[in-house]
């Protein structure tokens, strides 16, 4: 019997893309049904209850926009989120999971394999933006088990970038910085390349920002045009039009990579306009987005210089709006110490680092080394990949422990965002109350990389109290300790002088309920 | 049953498309739920939250994606709102108070008007920044309502209707309808104008002549067949009229004119008429027709009072007021025409004053005759000019002109060049001809009309420097290039006061340099003057030095990886390495400093396949399978050294798939050749990569295919930590040369397998098994979700020291988030723990 294949796979927010090694252990971009090498990430809901994934869900935007799900990917672990078709509520796990069946299906058709019967389809790694979290995370691994896949890990985009990236050049230690502008998300990462080591050194970004944000301004540009010629007629409040008009924006915006001007005639609400948009509308129309990415870039270069990185050696251009030649300008005009800023692969290149470092664990975990070190080009062992986290963690104190005010509370913080992960720091804390039997202990989680120590500024994740403290004065002390994973879960333990003990595990919000997992897809459609 | 329905077109129209467009969903929470302000039933509520809650996330909203995240984001406070009683009655007093400060403001708007069309109440929702339900429900509080407009007929002014006009008022009939109805009303026809006409000439008074020229206008009108449109437009604009004094004045006027607005087809609601009329005027602005007043008005605005006087004089039955009016204009006429004489008598005297005079009259009237005499007028030409050369460019200066009167300026020219107008007294001529005498004219202008004469300059000559000046340091020589201007004979060039002899007009060279050195030239452009007499610029200086040479690469090293060509080398300190490709059959050129023209000869530049940094590349070669060498060369600036070239050879690419396996005292080394090779060299380390086929260090073995095939190959190394290398080999031109070398390390390892299992049914126990005699040490570790990786890759739950019991329980804590993958790693480095199991080693429940 063959060995299950094994795939790299990059669930975009827009487009998903699927790579593998092949025999001669060259890794290469598996083309879909269609002939394409990305999927988009839409699903159309039939009303037969089939669903239909990609290219030809996309286009029923222009027939039945409301049974068409796009964008799933900015809500996965979101508490409480889930979307409406048919009256049935789906929840973003399941959207998820529907895209990569189809997307694994497609390559096992390509590999020439059979789906089997059962048991799982493929070992796959599953890319995610450096940003997610620990409930995003948790969410994707919950797709992809859904959809059938045993998922061997979940790695960062810009990780697998630098993978892929990394070992097709070579050299010494180098300092790369990968800008990462895709459908939905923007991550911006420097990481420190060498051949035995991938260390992502500062990350930082916004998992709301991205290529359809573009759209979303390309369309309101449509609508004052539109309105321009139908006094008062707003396309988007004719319900059947807003996805040819999402459709055309798209069009617009990818035709003005290239070309200075765009036309299209526009149907909404019976009237049609021939709307025309050129480069420098849609140029001015979006230049704070693009303004934000480089505030996010000057950031994350701030952290790396904190860290001692302070020359860049590389600036790659990764996700499909680097296309766009506005990014390239304004790159390089805010940066202009930097080298130039180059576009690498940006549709297939983080697919392509997940299915290296695919092949690469699954080897491993066969416990057979040579065929792992094998399965690199060039022969060499994958390097030791070192991560960062992306959030800070700590607990509430009291602001001023002279005051021993238990209503005044801030965060302490034990994990800064861009420390190492795995991280276990330890600190000691004392009580604030002579024969203080009891404390409490909260934990926090900041919102974004940057730190506040007000609690209303970040996120509770869990709390729990120790009791039974040893009976003395105020200043008792009580050791904590933190351990984030590599999966990005928190484990919290708390230890009193008596060695009374409590230990915290941090909830995961948005997780998909057991039952709903266990059901099973609909049947996939071409 | 509640009663309250979702409904789809006013959860658009109301809630989602004003929350995209800015609108604050929380200012009023009944418009977005679609409930009404007194809603009291809890049920009816909670209906509507959860209902209009689950629209948020509909994909039909797509469109409004911003709106429905925004109401997402606020559904559980607005729930919390909305269900409090409390709560929900302050909302309401805070948004019905919002709704009569809004009803306030529309009231102001209507003017006492029984509503507002669409248009109005869409553009009020638009500044006012609310919903157009909104704007109707503030008018509802003002008792009226949206309302649409009868048409009107939009009729462009007739032809000569103000003419016809001044004659209807001449002839004292308020209107033309007013006029005709003496006559045949709407249905005059030809016969009625002949029998008035007939009538005229029997009866004539002073009104006649205004009278027939009416008729005549209105028989024109009837020929054109548009005599009833010329009637709906005086109504239309009379009404319009009356509308700008407010409603009611409309309204009473529409009802004055009920019959001709009926006969006219125009309306049979005289009020709605007047609402239409009311509209017309109150929301759109067209351009008010100039009247005789207005024409007469902006006359005296511009000055022209013969034009104004010819206005009032034109006017038929002039009022009072205006006759006096008239009376004040021919006085002022008279006496400005008399100051005007006096000032052309003084034009013989004094020319200034006269101008004076005339500039006081033309600040009360626009008169041609004015203008013409200011022309006659012309200032005194500057008593004298100078021209002077400073840095090639010549200054002109001259004295004041003894004219004062008016705006006064000087021109200066040369020849038929005008070069610019200044009321300074200096102008610069900025680019003048070289080597040609130049004179300059200087005119003195009254606002912009010249002197009949002009002050002239003595003649200059102008010895222009060379253009475009460039010197440049080459390798062995500075060379230098200009454009001499015109006039210029030719160049002299300096070097530190030494003439440079390689001069030819207009270019030089100086073999007489130093590398490094700088030197400064001087170039001198050389004139004949027009008395035969040489002349030479001051000249420009620039300064030039012999380049910096280029420093050679040596250490290029260079392999095949597939058929990528990948290369490396120090970067020297300055310039850009570029690699060739050896033209076949060349010798390898020596290593010198060239012109980068002549090292490019050498070879084809290797294309890069990838981003590549200093001192390293990745690229293609053009031809494919053969030995080429590649030469390095550092180009900078026009130079190029040559370095040490390498020689690479497709067919030594490197042996793949090596491996190692220790037999006893001896390792066993397998490979698989590549394509074509038939020899390959093995050498070997301890605890160190050998660093190269020829690494003195380590120990070296060649080997023939032939004798691998045969043989194998094993080689006797102690027990230890060793690096092995394999390349391919093969004879060139004598030399032995080597492909890329393929490193394995061997250290003397051995498998160990272990398990890991339940310790018994159903017990939360787990153990592990080591099978070996002496079993090394072991950590067993576990991982949520993943395989561990190493030792220090997740939790360590059982350490076990080297030689002990080889089973040991041990436990798998609860708070892993299941799966929990275990793993066991060996402590020795030498040992490699192997899983009996894989599968077994994930601990799914308890
Ligand atoms: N030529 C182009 N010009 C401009 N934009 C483009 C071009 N090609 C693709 N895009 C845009 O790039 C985006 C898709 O990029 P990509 O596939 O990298 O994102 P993704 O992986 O789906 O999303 P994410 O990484 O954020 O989850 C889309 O918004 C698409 O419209
Ligand atoms: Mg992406």
């Amino acid at each position: 019997m063959t060995r299950r294949p094994v795939l790299g796979i990059d669930l975009g927010t827009t487009y998903s893309c699927v790579a593998s090694l092949d025999e001669n252990q060259r890794v290469s971009v598996l083309p879909n049904q269609e002939g394409d090498l990305t999927t988009p990430s839409v699903v159309f809901f039939e009303h037969s209850g089939n669903v239909t994934v990609g290219k030809f869900a996309k286009n029923e935007l222009k027939n039945e926009p409301g049974r068409v799900v796009s964008l799933i990917k900015r809500h996965m672990g979101e508490e409480g989120y889930t979307v409406d078709v048919d009256d049935k509520e789906l929840y973003p796990q399941q959207v998820s999971a529907i895209i990569l069946r189809q997307v694994v299906e497609d390559a096992l058709n390509v590999l020439g394999l059979e789906v089997p019967a059962d048991g799982p389809l493929a070992d796959v790694v599953i890319t995610v933006p450096a940003y997610f979290g620990a409930a995003e995370r948790q969410a994707t691994r919950d797709a992809g088990e859904m959809a059938g896949l045993e998922v061997v890990n979940i790695i960062n985009e810009p990780t697998a970038a630098a993978i892929a990236y990394g070992l097709i050049s070579s050299g010494g230690e180098r300092a790369v910085l990968v800008y990462d502008l895709g459908g939905g998300t923007f991550d911006v990462t420097i990481i420190k390349v060498s051949a035995s080591e991938i260390r992502v050194v500062a990350t930082g970004g916004d998992h709301q920002l991205g290529g359809a944000d573009w759209d979303a301004r390309i369309v309101e540009l449509v609508c004052e045009k539109f309105a321009e010629q139908h006094p008062g007629s707003d396309p988007r409040t004719d319900l059947d039009a807003a996805g040819s008009i999402e459709l055309l924006a798209e069009e617009a915006k990818k035709a003005l990579s290239r070309r200075d001007s765009y036309s299209s005639t526009v149907i909404a609400n019976g009237e049609r306009a021939k709307i025309e948009i050129t480069r420098e509308e849609y140029e001015e129309a979006t230049a704070d987005l693009i303004g934000k990415t480089l505030d996010f870039t000057q950031d994350v270069l701030g952290h790396a210089r904190d860290k001692g990185v302070d020359r860049i050696d590389e600036f790659l251009l990764v996700g499909g709006m680097s296309h766009s030649p506005a990014v390239k300008k304004g790159l390089a005009d805010e940066f202009p110490d930097l080298p130039t800023p180059q576009l690498a692969d940006p549709d297939q290149i983080v697919a392509k680092g997940a299915a290296l470092f695919a092949a690469n664990s699954v080897a491993e975990s066969d416990g057979d080394t040579s065929t792992a070190a094998r399965g690199l080009p060039g022969g060499a062992a994958l390097p030791k990949i070192v991560n960062v986290t992306s959030k800070g963690y700590g607990i509430a104190v009291v602001r001023d422990s002279r005051k021993r005010d238990d209503h005044d509370l801030v965060v302490a913080w034990l994990i800064k965002p861009n420390d190492e992960i795995p991280a276990r720091p330890r600190d000691t804390f004392r009580t604030i109350h002579d024969q203080q039997r009891e404390v409490d202990i909260a934990v926090y989680e900041s919102t974004t990389d940057m730190l506040s120590v007000e609690l209303d500024d970040n996120l509770k994740l869990v709390e729990g109290t120790l009791s039974n403290l040893p009976p003395g004065p105020a200043g008792q002390p009580l050791e904590v300790s933190f351990n984030l994973e590599a999966d990005g879960i928190l484990h919290i333990t708390a230890v009193a002088g008596n060695g009374e003990k409590i230990k915290l595990e941090a909830k995961i919000s948005g997780l998909v309920p057991e039952d709903v997992k266990r059901a099973p897809l609909p049947a996939l459609q071409r | 049953m509640t009663g309250w329905r979702f409904d789809a077109t006013r959860f658009v129209d109301e809630v989602l498309k004003p929350v995209q467009d800015g609108w604050r969903p929380d200012e009023d929470l009944f418009r977005v739920y679609l409930l009404p302000h007194d809603v009291t039933d809890q049920n009816t509520v909670e209906t509507a939250l959860t209902e209009v809650g689950r629209q948020f996330t509909k994909q039909q909203y797509r469109g409004f994606r911003r709106a429905t995240e925004i109401l997402r984001g606020q559904h559980k406070a607005a729930s919390e709102t909305l269900l409090d009683p409390a709560r929900r009655g302050a909302h309401r007093s805070r948004v019905e108070q919002r709704q009569r400060k809004l009803a306030a403001t529309m009231r102001l708007r209507l003017h006492d008007a029984p509503g507002l069309p669409p248009a109005e109440v869409a553009a009020q929702a638009r500044t006012l920044k609310v919903p157009r339900s909104a704007i109707l429900a503030a008018l509802e509080e003002n008792g009226v309502g949206e309302r649409k407009p009868v048409d009107l007929p939009r009729l462009a002014e007739p032809g000569q209707w103000a003419e016809a006009r001044g004659h209807l008022v001449q002839l004292r009939h308020d209107s033309l309808w007013d006029y005709l109805s003496g006559l045949g009303g709407l249905g005059t026809t030809e016969r009625h104008l002949t029998a008035r006409r007939e009538k005229l000439r029997v009866a004539r008074s002073s009104d006649s002549a205004a009278e027939t020229t009416l008729l005549r206008l209105v028989q024109g009108w009837l020929e054109r067949g548009d005599l009833a449109d010329v009637l709906r437009h005086e109504v239309v604009s009379h009404l319009l009229d009356r509308a700008a004094h407010g409603y009611a004045e409309a309204v009473e006027a529409a009802r004055a004119a009920a019959d001709r607005l009926r006969a006219l087809g125009i309306g049979t609601d005289p009020t709605a008429v007047a609402y239409a009329v009311w509209c017309d005027r109150q929301f759109t602005a067209a351009p008010a027709e100039p009247s005789w007043q207005e024409h007469y008005q902006q006359a005296v605005r511009d000055l022209r009072l013969r034009t104004a006087l010819t206005i009032l004089e034109q006017q038929p039955a002039l009022p009072d007021e205006w006759s006096r009016r008239r009376a004040e204009l021919e006085k002022r006429l008279s006496e400005l025409d008399a100051e005007l004489d006096r000032c052309r008598e003084l034009e013989r005297t004094d020319v200034e004053a006269a101008v004076a005079g005339y500039h006081r009259v033309r600040e009360a009237l626009a008169d041609d005759r004015i203008d013409t005499a200011l022309e006659r007028c012309r200032p005194a030409a500057p008593p004298s000019a100078k021209a002077v050369v400073r840095d090639g460019r010549v200054v002109v200066t001259w004295a004041a002109s003894g004219a004062t009167a008016g705006r006064i300026t000087y021109r200066v020219s040369r020849g038929d060049t005008v070069l610019g107008e200044s009321a300074a007294g200096e102008v610069v001529d900025p680019d003048p001809p070289s080597g040609t005498p130049l004179t300059y004219a200087v005119h003195t202008l009254r606002d912009g009309n010249p002197s009949a004469r002009a002050a002239r300059t003595e003649p200059v000559t102008v010895l222009g420097e060379v253009l475009d000046l460039e010197v440049r340091g080459g390798s062995d020589s500075v060379s230098g290039r200009w454009r001499l201007p015109d006039g210029s004979i030719g160049a002299l060039v300096t070097r530190h006061g030494a003439t440079v002899r390689d001069t030819h007009s207009s270019t030089f060279v100086d073999h007489d340099v130093r590398p490094g050195e700088t030197y400064d030239y001087r170039v001198r452009a050389r004139y004949r003057l027009p008395d035969g007499s040489a002349a030479l610029s001051d000249g420009v200086v620039r300064t030039a030095s012999c380049q910096e040479v280029p420093v050679g690469v040596t250490d290029l090293v260079a392999e095949f990886d597939r058929d990528d060509l990948v290369a490396r080398w120090t970067p020297p300190p300055r310039g850009d390495v570029e690699l060739l490709e050896l033209r076949a059959g060349d010798d390898p050129p020596a290593p010198e400093v060239v012109s980068v023209h002549q090292a490019r000869r050498h070879g084809t530049p290797v294309q890069a396949v990838t981003l590549t940094g200093r001192g390293a590349l990745r690229g293609r070669l053009s031809a494919h399978g053969k030995r080429q060498t590649i030469v390095p060369v550092t180009v900078l600036g026009e130079l190029a050294a040559i370095g040490t070239p390498c020689v690479v050879d497709a067919r030594q690419s490197s042996v793949t798939t090596l491996r190692l396996d220790r037999l006893g005292a001896t390792v066993r080394l397998t490979w698989e050749w590549p394509r074509g090779t038939t020899a390959a060299r093995v050498v070997w380390r301890e605890s160190v990569k050998p660093a190269g086929p020829t690494d003195p260090q380590a120990s070296s073995l060649d080997i023939t295919k032939v004798g691998y095939d045969s043989r194998g190959v094993s080689i006797s190394v102690p027990e230890g930590d060793y690096w092995f290398g394999v390349c391919t080999a093969q004879t060139v031109d004598g030399a032995l040369s080597f492909g890329p070398l393929a490193l394995r390390r061997e250290s003397t390892t051995r498998t160990v397998r272990y398990s890991v299992k339940r310790a018994g049914f159903f017990s939360r126990r787990w153990a592990l098994t080591v099978e070996d005699d002496e079993p090394p040490g072991v950590v067993v570790v576990a991982k949520s979700g993943v395989r561990p990786m190493d030792a220090d890759d997740g939790e360590v739950l059982l350490r076990v020291d080297g030689g002990e019991a080889a089973s040991r329980e041990f436990e798998v804590p609860r708070h892993l988030r299941r799966p929990v993958h275990l793993r066991a790693f060996s402590l020795d480095e030498r040992v490699v723990l192997v899983p009996l199991r894989p599968d077994h080693q994930i601990v799914r429940g308890a």
